[in-house]
């Protein structure tokens, strides 16, 4: 069984200061069930994503399509539904 | 219905110029692979062991290529073709596709790794011809007892999926045409019926192999090479046909709020909210703004959010599009994790897929209902109804779970009453029929199923009819329920009225009167709680939702009132007071 201590995909040679981005296949853990979600979409990423960077920061996402989508859909303004005792 | 011309729709076949194969060809082979699919849908019916398989047919069948693009479906359940994607990408990315072998099968039912819920079991397969990958045979099915916190399954006061069943990531269940005995042994030691689990387990194995063995009849006369460029070309066909069709609905910005009532766990209400983009040929549902996830088991995930979209545009497409990868490439979902659409890791989430996927959908005909209001549909009853129960059956003193499903009202659409009391949108699934209730399990004797007049919502075109089922105890039972609309209305559309809310109401053994469950037993919801016991002499009474009405009640064709009438599917009371009928 393969396990993700964390330090693993520090290895896989993506170059994250590129703008263009690279894609990055990390190890499976079985011990850490936190997952990765697309920046854009939402969508959980099962293992390899595409990682850019922007800004200072980074971005992952499931594909190139959306990492280019995330530059031009206008955003939803709407806030996000929190305070649920109005309700 | 459609958007494209006849004349279209031949252009849109000639495109062969990769294949070299005609049209006649082309549709041929996507005929093979579609009926392929749906024979191995027979296979599962014919030689399962429960009636969630071979009465409710609550699984789907379908072919995917190496990269896990689907190249055919059928007419199954559509919550689980559109999540199947997902299922499957997740474990060909997770095993990698150099760990297939031929004869392996693949089991897997995680909701965090694309699973729709977990009773919900995909299996695949790969199909290896002349020592190449073609591709992966899947099939998905919904397991009658998945071994959760409460017989059946859909536990409706569960707070982490831990209590919903027994979690498989992608594991293999044969290895090179074996049994791999130790995981059988696992599952069948956590499940309530092991034998029913066995042999639902067969026939989907079973439908893998018929499968195998009809790509191999295919691959044999055409080769590898022909039928993976058919398959690329039946996808190029089926994304250009889509996008066709989309590029005919009026670019905007679309907008629909509903919501999930509770959640099982508390009084708290779950809105959601869709924010539909269509410009040219591309379609994005945004979620954005919907509710943090509930504690209780009402939560979808991504794949079940995208899968309702799904759902939801090929309802309103062209149906003779090909159904396979192509379908949904111009469509585009963003569901913020964390939210009632896209939950993380561990909330519960059998609702999702029976609950909020259907409203999901609504709710997408909603938002367009001023786009293309020739098109779209009234909100249904928006429930699967899970009602489950299980115990010890008397007869022989074994275990026994089922998971039944009960029909509401779809809505009114243009020209068309809405289907009564037919399983939901997401589900294309059935109920479980009287003479299988009453014979297979020993908990109860069904003394009423029928339509409920008047809960069909007026409208130019009324919504479809509700129904009432009344059951009385006859030995020592525990029940669960997760049902929806029992607060908010199925909502008209185009001044069309609503739809009646269910409900769910128990007689106590020696009582007079119904109670709702919150009444009888303290439960905090009143269509959401699990692990009841009633005893023999108890009733059951379950109201399931009628469906909106479509336009104005005034425009509604008098003699189309008078048949409802003399039918006694709407009261002359309500005849007169919603379509002001005075005949």
């Amino acid at each position: 069984m393969n396990v993700d201590d964390g330090r693993a995909e520090s290895d896989s040679g993506a170059d994250i200061a590129s703008q263009s981005g690279a894609w990055i296949t990390p190890p499976i853990s079985y011990v850490d069930p936190r997952r990765r979600f697309c920046a854009f979409c939402g969508r959980p990423i099962a293992r390899r994503f595409w990682r850019v960077s922007r800004g200072g920061g980074e971005g992952i996402f499931c594909d190139l399509a959306h990492a280019r989508l995330d530059t031009t859909y206008p955003r939803s303004t709407t806030p996000r539904l929190d305070d649920l005792e109005s309700n | 219905m459609s958007a494209i011309s006849g004349e279209q729709r031949n252009l849109s076949l000639t495109g062969s110029e990769h294949t070299g194969l005609d049209p006649v060809t082309l549709t041929v082979i996507d005929n093979f692979l579609t009926s392929t699919c749906r024979d191995m849908g027979v296979t599962m019916m014919k030689t399962s062991y429960s009636p969630i398989f071979n009465e409710s047919l609550d699984f789907s069948c379908v072919i995917f290529d190496p990269e896990g693009q689907m190249l055919a479906q059928a007419e199954f359940c559509p919550s689980q073709i559109g999540t199947i994607k997902f299922t499957v990408t997740w474990t060909l990315d997770e095993l990698g596709v150099d760990a297939f072998a031929p004869g392996d099968v693949v089991l897997h039912n995680d909701p965090y790794r694309g699973s729709g819920h977990v009773p919900e079991h995909m299996m695949l397969k790969p199909v290896f011809h002349s020592g190449q990958l073609f591709g992966f045979v899947a099939n998905v099915a919904h397991m009658s007892e998945p071994g959760a916190k409460t017989p059946g399954g859909l536990s409706g006061d569960a707070t982490e999926v831990f209590q919903e069943g027994l979690l498989l990531p992608p594991v293999k269940i044969k290895h090179r045409g074996e049994d791999n005995e130790d995981i059988w042994k696992i599952i069948l030691a956590n499940h309530r019926t092991p034998k029913v689990t066995f042999g639902d387990f067969r026939a989907m194995m079973a439908s893998l192999d018929l499968a195998e063995e009809r790509l191999h009849e295919l691959l044999d006369v055409h080769g590898v090479t022909t039928i993976r460029a058919a398959c690329r070309e039946l996808i190029e066909i089926a994304e250009r046909r889509m996008r066709a069709e989309i590029r005919a609905i009026p670019n905007g910005v679309y907008e629909f709020e509903d919501v999930i009532e509770d959640d099982g766990i508390s009084d708290r209400s779950y809105p959601m909210r869709l924010r539909l983009t269509v410009r040219d040929d591309d379609v994005i549902a945004d979620f954005t703004g919907s509710a943090p996830q509930a504690v209780g088991p009402v939560n979808a995930i991504y794949a079940v959010t995208a899968s309702a979209v799904y759902n939801a545009i090929l309802h309103l497409t062209d149906p003779t599009i090909p159904r396979n990868e192509g379908c949904y490439r111009p469509i585009t979902v963003i569901a913020p994790p964390g939210t009632i659409v896209n939950c993380t890791f561990p909330a519960p989430v059998a609702g999702g897929n029976t609950e909020t996927s259907p409203r999901i959908t609504d709710m997408v005909f909603g938002a367009l209902q001023v786009a293309i209001p020739e098109r779209v549909v009234a909100a249904c009853g928006g429930t699967s109804s899970p009602f489950l129960f299980g115990g010890v059956d008397p007869r022989d003193g074994g275990l026994y779970a089922h998971f039944h499903f009960e029909g509401v009202g779809w809505g009114g659409r243009a020209g068309l009453d809405g289907n009564d009391m037919v399983v939901t949108i997401n589900g294309n699934c059935r109920n479980t029929p009287v003479e299988v209730f009453e014979t297979r399990y020993p908990a109860f004797l069904i003394e009423e199923y029928r339509l409920l007049p008047d809960s069909g919502g007026p409208g130019e075109f009324r919504g479809g009819l509700g129904g009432e089922r009344l059951l009385t105890v006859t030995s020592d039972v525990t029940v669960s329920a997760l049902l929806n609309r029992m607060k908010a209305d199925p909502w008209g559309i185009l001044d069309g009225g609503n739809g009646a809310r269910g409900g769910i109401w128990v007689k106590r053994a020696g009582e007079e009167s119904w109670q709702t469950f919150v009444e009888a037993f303290g439960t905090i919801s009143p269509s959401k709680f699990s692990g009841i016991r009633l005893r023999p002499g108890d009733q059951v009474r379950l109201a399931m939702p009628g469906g909106g009405g479509y336009g104005d009640p005034e425009r509604r064709d008098r003699a189309s009132v008078a048949r409802d009438i003399a039918e006694g599917f709407v009261t002359s009371d309500r005849a007169s007071a919603d379509y002001g009928y005075r005949g």
